[in-house]
């Protein structure tokens, strides 16, 4: 480069900088630093993404035949080196694999662990069945019979496709119960219920004594033979259905020879794993995933599907948008277009500049304390009295946990709207004011659509935070397993007072608190994947548009 | 300025439009409508944004409003004097019922007077059945309604005394009833007052004789003491007495119910234990805990203490003085629980003793009384000491003055004139804390309406050492909640602060570094169009959900690192000290060669020597960790008989490196330098190695002899930094959260670092300066309050960061400094307990400090970040 002419006007100076100048260790350790970040980073995101895939994917059953001539049968979930002797000193290294081996109410296990040198010899027999059930994890053995009251079929003469006809026959059964139980003795049950309060709010309000209190119990009384008649009229069909449906079962054998009857309609799926084809796993795959993202939870959370939860998250997520957005943009708009700038401002500024730096859990005690336990308690007193002392709105639900999101995110808001407005350019305020449009007309054709961009960047950042957010819903309104959805077909149709679940909290419940966590891994796994999913769309929506804003606001610069 | 113009612009009408070419007319006033809209517009957008603010701010005023009530004092809302008929003037038991409508005392002969405390009228009498035997003495167990007397031959009887409290339906009768005013009436033995709903409350006392217990040759008990224990369907009773001839005895009672027939059977257990000191004044005997000691407490302050565990090989265990020489104790008694007594000089003093187990004590078995808090003195003489049922509280009586205090705090909690005729003869406080009685000889009778809310609560409680009962030093404890009622909550928020604080510096010590560094390599050295794609990726790792970051750490990585801690310790060592090697092995290369290759392919080598580094950690490490540790780190850890000498090395190294370098750098002069000034490539680049290894060779010398030097001098890091290991740890927080807040750090300090104008860089690199010059002498000092800020704001978010500790950390509230222990945060404890806490009870308000402790820790340092941030912009719109 520049040596030619160094070379020809001595006294010359080295072209080349010292080695030591050159920082080269330094600058290694700089870019080091930044490979680690990134490094870390991939794999996070790689390991998520590669359990969460194959968390569904069928595999193989092995039966395994011990030294001492016990068998098993489970899925192998993984193989590590263990020290075989834990007290004493000795470097002495075992290898030993953990099975699922399903069969809990068999065995009273769902795990096993197997030592290397304990097996005598591993087999993948075809005829191997894994049956997915409601209750007790899945069975691992082979189908024997199935039966309907009397008539006995034996599995041989039971093809594939028959098999499927009368699991599906089975889950028509299941839910025609499900729908007596749940639907039509639901509805008696809330008659009922709302019966009960009416004459509690009428003897709350007008006392025992008062003509309203009398005609409301008369009414119910007579309301209540009626409720009660078909209450049991239904029971009574729900349990004849449910005889019905218990002869009807399929008999199975594990591998060590024990037999167990299981209702056909507790079967959610049943396969081959050791005899299927690509085709067939694939099969099994997407109906897990299909299972997972539109089925509701069972055991524990550790199985079946996240959909309240994934319904709770977006229901929750949008209540707090809807409830940010406006007035978010109002204090941005107050503190940036009508507020004076003076110092006072600039503190107030600071201020919720700073808030968007406090703790979420900070929000969470505000929200239940204020929230649930102050304004809920107040209405529960005034509007809900008649319910005490179980409360309505005085504990965590829909309502409190969006408004303390929306609390939580508003200086995210503010501060973003704030930054967009002023990045409109003043000489286009001056403009329209000089073109004789009153203030709100500027700020309504004039600002707000070139800040717009800005404004969205912001609120769906917000809605990635709260969708993210697990701390404060555990304090004001996320439980475990909420029994009905925040909103449904019963009238008001949208119950704020609901608890809900929620993705995030969902992982923290089947990863820490569950009963089995190693059953519930894979569950844990796959709804970070999903939530890490929808966080990650969200964000590179905003980013997105954020990008294009920078570029425009480039181009087109006053 | 904006503003006015904007103002003045709502009245300007416009005359240009005669002049319009189209020949239309504007309207020169501005439209009602839109003048209307303006206003209302301004009007609901001031408005809603000031409240939008405000409810933000309310935040903080809502949480203060909810801790203040904490620290307010007790108060009195109501006295109530009466006197009482017939008073007797021997000491005797005084109770208070739950509700304020009975009260009860108990005389020297087994007399039992139930009276209304308001109005002084008696309700009942009755006599407890001695078969016509006078008591010598009586003691009571409060919080298991039991009592117990001895008598003159040596016998002793125990058995129970309550309150019965029914509630009536609506509707009953109260005719035949003499009214007392205030709505209560007295009739059949028992108070009958009207409670909410138009229902009425019964009460009366209850006192039955479980069982006498005859003794045939014993003296005139003196003293006894009851402690009750068990549970319900088999109870025990212990009873110790003291005769006067000094014959100490213990009995013990068993009652258990039968099953089938729900028939009581008591079996007694009678043991004679060693002889007393002959002739104490004024003794006073104590049964502990479940009785395993009795305290044997004389006039004079000295205390004597028996080891009863084994009943029959009782022995004295332990002689100590109570009180300073020539102060007589007035008053004792037991705390609820058994486990602390409350002592009362004749000074006026109140001291709360604790038998702990002390191993080096000079007992004889292995147990020590101790003088754990010494209260605030009275004027006079304590005249008696009350324990409220359950909690730590109590009353003392001092002359005039009645005081409420709490075990755990040494203040008084509420401060009562008790000035009334006669001396104090009966004292009583509810267990809510909520009443208190006194009677006097003369037959005064006060009783108190108090409102003692958190008689836990203090400064002292939640931010100082308190000595808890069953501990062996004041400490700082946090412990909300057990399974027994005698509990005392400890509620210190100094284990929690720790935790966070500890947490906190351990992710900075791992985010920091690799942040910053990261975020110099990106802004200086990286090619630009590499930039925009890597800072997006890193922005949105910063949403990431801190539950998926928690859940990975605690449930992956924890299992991972726990079997290879040895591993990732060398981890820490070498893949620094591969990526300088790899430097030293780049600067081999001919320098027009290293610079043509300086780009893309550079940034290949440096992941390659990562990634050699890495390889290089899980082949050695098998190795490291038998060479240095024996094989097992973790068992290292425990093993304190082995070296500590490795570890102190590894600690050390990068010190000795820093130091030989620097020095190095001094003492070899400019000579070293213009040699490698003058030659490029291979030469100096050797040269520059040879140096290196030279640094390496004596750091690591340096540091040896170092750790060898510290163990010598009796330094174990296994005291301090490091210990025995649990899975879910603090370096496993520090990874997890360190990782949550790299991203923010480094997109911000990234922020920072490009906002520093060209010219500054072109300027430095005009003079002739390296690009690793320039950014090390000209861009980071220019941007370091932008980088301060960053990290600053960082720390804010590991701060406050909840869901990563609460799965990562183990949850244990402890205060050490080891790294491979657990911890918990002040975010995590309140996602753990709040759910629990009762509302507005003191947990609850506790809970609600421990949030405006995290709000003001966070708010803080976001102030402080924003002060730097602001002042970092106004320098650069200088520059």
């Amino acid at each position: 480069m520049a040596t030619q002419s160094d070379m020809e006007h001595p006294p010359r100076r080295s072209a080349h900088a010292p080695l030591s100048a050159r920082g080269e260790p330094y600058v290694w350790l700089l870019g080091g630093a930044l490979v680690g970040g990134v490094v870390m980073i991939i794999g996070f995101l790689a390991l998520i993404t590669y359990n969460g895939l194959k968390a569904f994917w069928p595999r193989p059953v092995a039966v395994i035949t011990m030294a001492d001539g016990a068998r098993t049968a489970g899925e192998k979930v993984r193989t590590e080196t263990y020290s075989l002797h834990s007290e004493k000193k000795s470097s002495a290294q075992g290898t030993r694999s953990l099975y699922r081996v399903g069969n809990f109410d068999l065995t009273g296990e769902d795990f096993k662990w197997v030592a290397e040198p304990d097996v005598k010899s591993i087999e993948a027999p075809e005829d191997i069945v894994l049956v997915e059930r409601l209750e007790w994890g899945p069975f691992i053995g082979r189908l024997v019979s199935a039966s309907a009251g009397e008539a006995i079929t034996a599995a041989s003469k039971l093809g594939e496709s028959e098999l499927q006809d009368l699991i599906s026959q089975a889950h028509e059964r299941r839910e025609n119960i499900r729908r007596i139980q749940r639907g039509a003795l639901g509805d008696v049950n809330r008659a009922m219920e709302a019966a009960r309060l009416s004459l509690r709010w009428a003897a709350m309000e007008h006392g025992k004594d008062s003509k309203e209190y009398s005609a409301i119990e008369k009414e119910n009384s007579s309301e209540a033979a009626k409720l009660e008649s078909e209450y049991a009229r239904l029971s009574a069909e729900a349990a004849r259905l449910d005889a019905e449906d218990a002869v009807i079962t399929f008999t199975m054998a594990d591998v060590s020879g024990g037999e167990k009857t299981i209702r056909q309609s507790s079967v959610v799926r049943m396969y081959w794993p050791n005899a299927q084809g690509i085709f067939g796993k694939a099969g099994v795959y997407i109906a897990r995933w299909w299972e997972f993202l539109t089925a509701e939870p069972r055991e524990a959370n550790t199985e079946g599907g996240v959909m309240p939860a994934i319904f709770g998250t977006f229901v929750m997520t949008v209540m707090m948008a809807l409830l940010v957005a406006p007035f978010g943009v109002m204090a941005a708009l107050y503190l940036r277009e009508y507020a004076r700038q003076n110092a006072l401002v600039s503190l107030v500024r600071i201020s919720v500049n700073n808030m968007a730096g406090v703790p979420s859990i900070v929000y969470g005690i505000f929200g239940l304390g204020f929230f649930a336990y102050g304004v809920g308690g107040w209405m529960d007193g005034w509007m809900y009295a008649e319910r005490l002392p179980s409360p309505t709105f005085g504990t965590g639900g829909v309502l409190w946990a969006s408004l303390t999101l929306a609390l939580l995110t508003a200086p995210v808001v503010i501060v973003a709207t704030e930054e967009a407005l002023s990045a409109v350019p003043q000489s286009a305020r001056e403009g329209s004011l000089a073109c004789g449009a009153s203030k709100w007309q500027t700020i309504r054709y004039i600002v707000l659509p070139k800040a717009l961009p800005g404004i969205m960047t912001g609120l769906i950042l917000a809605m990635a935070r709260g969708a993210g957010e697990v701390a404060p819903l555990m304090l004001v309104g996320v439980v475990k397993l909420a029994p009905e959805l925040p909103v449904d077909m019963v009238f008001p149709y949208v119950h704020l007072e609901r608890s809900f679940m929620c993705l995030g909290f969902h992982i923290y419940d089947v990863g820490f608190q569950s009963r089995n966590a190693e059953a519930g891994k894979p569950m844990v796994f796959m709804t970070t994947l999903l939530l890490m999913s929808v966080v990650a769309a969200l964000n590179a929506g905003a980013i997105i548009i954020r990008n294009r804003l920078k570029k425009k606001y480039v181009a087109g610069h006053f | 300025m904006v503003e006015e113009r904007m103002n003045q612009a709502d009245h300007i009408s416009t005359d240009q439009g005669a002049d319009s070419p189209t020949g239309y007319r504007r309207p020169k006033e501005t439209r009602r409508l839109v003048l209307v809209a303006d206003f209302l517009a301004g009007y609901v957008i001031s408005t809603g944004g000031i409240l939008v603010i405000a409810a933000v701010m309310g935040i903080l005023v809502y949480l203060i409003s909810q801790v203040v009530p904490l620290f307010r004092a007790g108060v009195v809302t109501g006295v109530n004097s009466a006197t009482r008929p017939a008073p007797w003037t021997k000491s005797s038991v005084t109770m208070l019922d739950e509700y304020h409508h009975l009260a009860v005392e108990i005389g020297p002969t087994g007399r039992i007077v139930a009276y209304h405390p308001k109005s002084g009228e008696i309700v009942s009498e009755t006599k407890l059945d001695f078969n016509g035997a006078e008591p010598t003495a009586l003691a009571f167990d409060k919080g298991a309604d039991g009592w117990a007397a001895g008598f003159a031959d040596g016998s002793v009887a125990f058995g129970s005394i309550s309150f019965k409290v029914e509630v009536l339906p609506a509707g009953f009768d109260l005719s035949g009833m003499r009214p007392l005013g205030e709505g209560d009436w007295i009739g059949d033995g028992a108070v009958y007052s009207k409670v909410a709903g138009e229902q009425i409350r019964v009460a009366q006392v209850e006192a039955t004789t479980a069982k006498i217990i005859k003794n045939r040759d014993g003296g005139k008990v003196e003293a006894i003491s009851m402690a009750v224990f068990g549970r319900q369907r088999k109870r025990i009773n212990a009873l110790a007495t003291l005769d006067s001839n000094g014959g100490l005895s213990l009995r013990i009672a068993k009652t258990k119910k039968n099953m089938m027939t729900g028939k009581m059977k008591i079996s007694v257990k009678s043991y004679t234990l060693p002889m007393a000191p002959k002739a104490l004044d004024k003794p006073r005997l104590f049964l502990t805990e479940n009785g395993m000691d009795i305290l044997l407490v004389a006039g004079d302050g000295v205390l004597y203490r028996y080891n009863v565990r084994k009943p029959s090989q009782a022995f004295l265990a332990e002689t100590v003085s109570l009180t300073s020489p020539g102060v007589r104790v007035t008053a004792a008694a037991f705390m609820s629980g058994r486990q602390s007594l409350a002592v009362g000089g004749s000074d006026g003093g109140v001291g709360i003793h604790f038998i702990l187990s002390n191993p080096g004590s000079v007992a004889a078995d292995g147990y020590k009384v101790v003088r754990a808090r010494q209260l605030e003195p009275h004027k006079g003489p304590v005249t008696a000491i009350v324990p409220a049922a359950g909690g730590k509280s109590f009353l003392t009586a001092g002359p005039g003055e009645l005081w409420l205090r709490n075990g755990a705090g040494e203040s008084v909690i509420l401060r009562l004139n008790s000035k009334a005729p006669g001396s104090v003869r009966g004292l009583d406080v509810t267990s809510l804390l909520d009443g208190a009685l006194l009677a006097t000889d003369s037959g005064a009778i006060r009783l108190w309406e108090i409102k003692v809310p958190h008689p836990e609560a203090s400064w002292r409680a939640f931010f100082g050492k308190v000595w808890y009962e069953g501990y062996k030093e004041p400490s700082y404890t946090w412990q909300s909640s057990a399974a027994t009622d005698d509990f005392e909550p400890k509620l210190s928020l100094m284990p929690l602060i720790f935790g966070t604080l500890k947490a906190t510096f351990y992710s900075m010590l791992f985010a920091v570094p690799v942040a910053l560094l990261a975020a110099v390599f990106t802004s200086e050295f990286l090619e630009k169009n590499h930039r925009a794609p890597l800072k997006t990726a890193m922005e949105m790792m910063a949403s990431l959900p801190s539950v998926a970051l928690g859940f990975v750490a605690a449930l992956v990585l924890a299992p991972v690192v726990e079997r290879g801690v040895g591993p990732v310790l060398l981890g820490g060592l070498l893949i620094p000290l591969s990526l300088v090697v790899g430097a030293m092995l780049w600067q081999l290369l001919p320098q027009p060669l290293s610079e043509r290759l300086s780009g893309r392919f550079k940034f290949i080598a440096i992941a390659a020597a990562m990634g050699v580094g890495i390889l290089a950690t899980v082949a050695l490490g098998g190795i490291f960790e038998s060479g240095f540790f024996g094989g097992d780190f973790k068992r290292w850890l425990t093993d304190k008989d082995s070296s500590a000498v490795p570890f102190l090395f590894m600690l050390f190294f990068p010190m000795a490196a820093a130091v030989v370098a620097v020095a190095g750098a001094r003492y070899t002069g400019r000579g070293g330098r213009r040699g490698s000034q003058t030659q490029g490539g291979l030469g100096a680049g050797a040269m520059e190695l040879a140096k290196a290894s030279m640094v390496a060779i004596s750091a690591a010398l340096l540091a040896w002899i170092a750790a060898v030097a510290a163990q010598g001098a009796g330094l174990d890091p296994r005291d301090g930094l490091v210990g025995p290991y649990v899975q879910r740890n603090t370096l496993i927080v520090g990874f997890a959260m360190g990782f949550a807040v790299i991203p923010i750090i480094y997109t911000l300090a990234e922020d920072a670092l490009a906002a520093v104008p060209d010219h500054l860089r072109g300027a430095s690199l005009g003079c002739g300066a390296t690009v690793w010059q320039t950014a090390m002498w000209v861009v980071v000092p220019t941007a370091v309050s932008g980088i301060f800020s960053a990290v600053m704001i960082g720390m804010g978010r590991a701060v406050g960061e909840t869901m990563i500790v609460v799965m990562a950390a183990g949850n244990t509230p402890v205060m050490e400094l080891n790294v491979f222990g657990g911890l918990r945060a002040l975010s995590a404890n309140i996602a753990v307990e709040l759910p629990e806490a009762v509302v507005g009870g003191t947990l609850y308000r506790t809970l609600f400090l421990s949030g405006l402790t995290l709000f003001m820790m966070t708010f803080v340092i976001n102030t402080l970040a924003e002060i730097v941030r602001l002042r970092f912009r106004k320098r650069f719109s200088r520059l």
